[in-house]
């Protein structure tokens, strides 16, 4: 196999920004609470060390988690929007990022408790990775909608926009956010999704 | 705030995207399920090396191997 292809296949998948299977994050936690050690993996005194890192890490894996990063990350939580097109401000955007800077998680719900942030109760309309990329096939009416500006990336100023495509009511395809400059002109075109 | 809505991209442009997107997960759920937890980490969960590495419990160096090696079947799956 040619390096090249192996590069091109993992730049594809990079776009994709799919989501592990649910179970993953349960699975390996109890493999460590069994003290089963993966193939290959290093030997027992290191496991109790491992432990901690690896039950932060584990909220990663699991649908619906987010990662934790020790410094630098911010959470921000806003409330409530007209986000899948439904006719109702009641969306929310759930961002982990490191401020001002990269995106790690992006989560889109409907507030469905009205407690004006996210909640068990609510409902996710769509969850993704680092990278935007489409999350589910759509047959039509996909629209864009966007909402500008708010400091969804912790950043301080609200200079973040967030674009969204979808079906009305109820369908998120994709999310991301994107940074203007004072003067720039509106909308999203032209700045990096993150 | 101002909400702006227009037209997404072309269709073609929508339908070739999602043709590729499921081109390859398919071939993603054909490999095995140790490269499938290795691929979902890699990329699904925007985890770098040194994550998954301290999930998996092997080295960062064995990441890139596995993963290089996963990434490899992945492509004979997807060659014609």
């Amino acid at each position: 196999m040619r390096e090249p292809e192996l590069r091109e296949l993992d730049r594809r998948l990079r776009g994709i920004a799919f989501a592990p299977r649910a179970s993953l994050g349960p699975e390996i936690l109890g493999r460590v609470r069994r003290g089963e050690p993966p193939a290959g993996a290093g030997p027992p005194r290191r496991r109790r060390q491992a432990l901690a890192t690896v039950t932060a890490a584990l909220l990663a894996a699991t649908a619906g988690a987010i990662l934790l990063r020790a410094t630098g990350s911010v959470t921000v939580d806003r409330c409530c929007y007209d986000l899948d097109g439904g006719g109702d401000a009641d969306d929310g955007v759930l961002v982990l990022a490191e401020r001002d800077a990269r995106v790690h998680h992006l989560r889109i719900y409907e507030d469905i408790d009205r407690s004006r942030s996210f909640t068990e109760s609510d409902l996710v309309r769509l969850d993704r990775g680092a990278s935007p990329a489409m999350h589910h096939a759509a047959t039509g009416g996909l629209v864009t909608i966007e909402h500008c500006c708010v400091d969804f990336d912790g950043g301080g100023p609200a200079d973040d926009g967030l674009v969204i495509i979808g079906v009305p009511p109820d369908h998120v395809v994709m999310a991301a956010i994107y940074e203007r400059r004072p003067g720039d002109a509106a909308g999203s075109a032209g700045f990096p999704l993150r | 705030m101002h909400d702006l809505i227009y037209e997404a991209p072309s269709p073609e442009e929508r339908l070739l995207r999602e043709e590729e997107v499921g081109r390859l997960l398919d071939a993603v759920a054909t490999l095995g399920e140790a490269d499938r937890d290795l691929i979902g980490l890699r990329y699904g969960s925007g985890l770098d090396t040194a994550e998954v590495a301290q999930i998996l419990r092997i080295s960062e160096g064995g990441v890139r191997t596995r993963l290089w090696r996963a990434l490899g079947k992945l492509r004979e799956v997807l060659t014609p």
